[in-house]
């Protein structure tokens, strides 16, 4: 739409004085930003962690894509014909009973389009990715300089890049520890284009709808399943109509996702030469930081805990799911006490405080279940949705009133859409509740329903 | 006491700098608000009315972008990410004063006909200055933005979470309350 101004009105409105700040408002400010960043800062020892524990913390991005990848890998059917033919519902649900025995998965991220080239200044991208089941990971840039890499078991983020804008080759290394198991709470995926391209292969997973059209990638045979999208409002211009997913028909793996506006395309992000399962070379995983380069601090906030220790660290009892899709096992307890961050479009959210984060895991699935003290002292503004997509995306989620377990009569918010992960969230009188991962509609609302506090 | 020329959305902050602070660097975070602040100063000044509120609610605000920065995917431009949480940290001020005062607190809040600045008053603009004030939030802001700050509506559609459309009706109905307060028809 374009944009008129009046600009006598606006050559009027900018002659209104505003007042300068109060003397003491720089000064107060630098305390607050002083205190913020002093919680973050200090190392906080871990506590004991369970053997089972140091399977969680994946990219949930980089492993909703092994999550495809994995559930058709492991098929002994081969592309047979009634592979070939396969409805939508059955490559979702192939999708989502894989991954069990993957160990190891690599390849390389290929990203394009117009938001990448409005968000960052680029219009493509790749890299080189390595993932374990334990949820360690490694990225590293092919076209620019990016190393970054998760260690789950300690839940510590190690990052090395340079400065785009400045054009310098000066290198910024960061250290970053007490990491959240899983949204959301941040947690490793801040990459835009793991986060997008994890949400996006999680929606297809959980999408109704999706028609699957026979057809090649690269020369090889493929199948493509549609889904259609919303067009955000505010941002048509870097909104699609439709997503689609390509899956290699010979080797089952997610090779392309797209959206695209009118049948154009906007954004495109490929995965290739995928390797599942190659034995690791020592040091693979690892990041080391040259000599000499300043190395920045922080500390989420986040510290892995028992089940049984939760109650210990934030004073109440964590809620347990009494349901999860088979094969899913509780990976990781992570309890966040005090304020831990903020959630919510544009940080809208009172301080997350006092936050249970519990992630589930199947091999590279997984589901993770928060709780967070709804009311914050000194906030009153209504909780919205911790996951909101936000940035000029909004969101309209399905309204659903939960009949049984411990949020039972409580309104759930549900939101399965292509640009986020597919979550659930509720407020009790004191919790804020949100379950988010790998599952449908229909999973979610189970999954909710099944909560039960345990002491 | 100051004109307030607002950078706007369309002068955005060095990347490296942004890049910086999105990192947890507090100074280059100051310099992130420095460059923004004039233009959030005069829409917090003028949605909340109060030099003391207005400094309450960018504090919150900033304090909000500090925490919420590493989590900023720069969907949309950095600029308009803080406009929007300062616009929000402002509606929820007015929400609050609104819930907590049996009686108005502030004779400025909610008053028909809207306040003016004592300055605006000297300096010959008090009819404007009234006239902003008696529009309802959401129109105040719409035309702050756009008419007074230079955003085009996609911004100012981010900052305020709704469509261009409701933009544009809500800029019309402004301009034709302040038109008149300038001395021109509606």
């Amino acid at each position: 739409m374009k944009t008129v101004r009046d600009d006598r009105l606006g050559a009027a409105l900018r002659q209104l004085e505003a007042p300068e700040h109060r003397p003491s408002f720089h000064a107060e400010l630098e305390r607050l930003l002083a205190a913020e960043a002093a919680e973050r800062r200090p190392v906080r020892k871990p506590n004991t962690t369970r053997r089972w524990a140091l399977r969680a913390a994946a990219v949930a991005a980089m492993a909703a894509v092994a999550v495809v990848t994995i559930d058709l890998v492991r098929s002994t059917e081969g592309p047979g014909p009634s592979v070939q033919t396969a409805s939508a519902a059955e490559i979702q649900a192939r999708m989502r009973t894989a991954l069990a025995d993957l160990e190891t998965l690599s390849g390389e991220l290929f990203a394009r389009g117009r938001s990448y080239e409005n968000a960052y200044g680029w219009d493509s991208r790749r890299w080189s990715f390595l993932l374990t089941d334990r949820g360690d990971f490694r990225l590293t840039g092919l076209s620019h300089e990016e190393n970054l890499s998760y260690n789950a078991r300690r839940g510590v983020q190690r990052t090395l890049n340079t400065s785009e804008s400045l054009g310098t080759d000066d290198l910024f290394a960061m250290v970053r520890r007490g990491i959240a198991p899983g949204p959301p709470d941040s947690y490793p995926a801040e990459s835009i284009l793991m986060k997008d391209f994890g949400a996006l292969v999680r929606a297809f997973l959980a999408a109704d709808g999706a028609t699957v059209v026979e057809t090649e990638y690269e020369g090889r045979p493929a199948w493509r399943l549609d889904v259609p999208a919303q067009v955000n409002k505010i941002v048509p211009e870097f909104s699609g109509d439709e997503f689609s997913l390509w899956v290699d028909q010979e080797t089952g793996l997610p090779v392309k996702v797209v959206e695209r506006k009118d049948g154009r395309t906007l954004d495109e992000l490929r995965v290739e030469d995928l390797t599942v399962d190659e034995a690791l070379e020592p040091g693979a995983l690892a990041l080391r930081f040259p000599p000499g380069v300043e190395v920045s601090r922080s500390n989420d906030g986040f510290r892995r805990t028992s089940l049984a220790g939760v109650q210990g660290v934030v004073g109440y009892a964590p809620m347990l799911p009494g349901w999860l899709p088979e094969g899913f096992e509780l990976a990781e307890v992570a309890a966040g006490p005090g304020q831990v961050g903020v959630t919510g479009a544009e940080a809208g959210n009172p301080p997350s405080t006092d936050v249970v984060s519990l992630s589930f895991r199947r091999g590279f699935d997984q589901i993770v279940v928060t709780t967070r003290l709804r009311n914050v002292p000194g906030y009153s503004q209504e909780w919205a949705d911790p996951l909101a997509t936000g940035e000029g995306i909004v969101d309209r989620p399905e309204q659903v009133v939960l009949s049984r377990g411990a949020l039972s009569g409580v309104e759930a918010n549900v939101l399965v859409v292509p640009r986020n992960i597919p979550h659930l969230w509720a407020l009790t009188d004191d919790l804020v509740v949100t379950v988010a991962g790998d599952l449908s509609r229909e999973e979610l609302i189970r999954v909710a329903e099944s909560l039960e506090r345990r002491s | 006491m100051e004109i307030a020329t607002a950078p706007g959305p369309a002068a955005d902050i060095r990347p490296a700098v942004l890049e910086r602070a999105r990192r947890g660097d507090q100074e280059a975070f100051a310099a992130v608000i420095r460059h923004y602040d004039p233009g959030l100063r005069a829409l917090a000044y003028r949605l909340l009315g109060d030099r003391d509120r207005m400094d309450d609610a960018l504090q919150e605000a900033y304090l909000k972008a500090f925490r919420a920065l590493p989590r900023f995917q720069r969907r949309a431009k950095v600029g308009t990410w803080l406009y929007r949480i300062v616009y929000n940290t402002c509606l929820d001020e007015l929400r609050k004063a609104r819930r907590a005062a049996v009686e108005p607190l502030d004779e400025n809040l909610d008053q028909p006909g809207g306040w003016a600045d004592p300055a605006d008053v000297a300096a010959g603009h008090g009819d404007l200055s009234r006239a902003l004030a008696a529009l309802p939030e959401q129109e105040r802001a719409a035309v702050l933005l756009v008419d007074a700050q230079g955003f085009d509506y996609r911004d100012a559609a981010q900052v305020l979470g709704v469509p261009e459309g409701t933009v544009a009706s809500r800029l019309n109905r402004a301009r034709a309350s302040l038109r008149v307060a300038l001395g021109g028809t509606a």
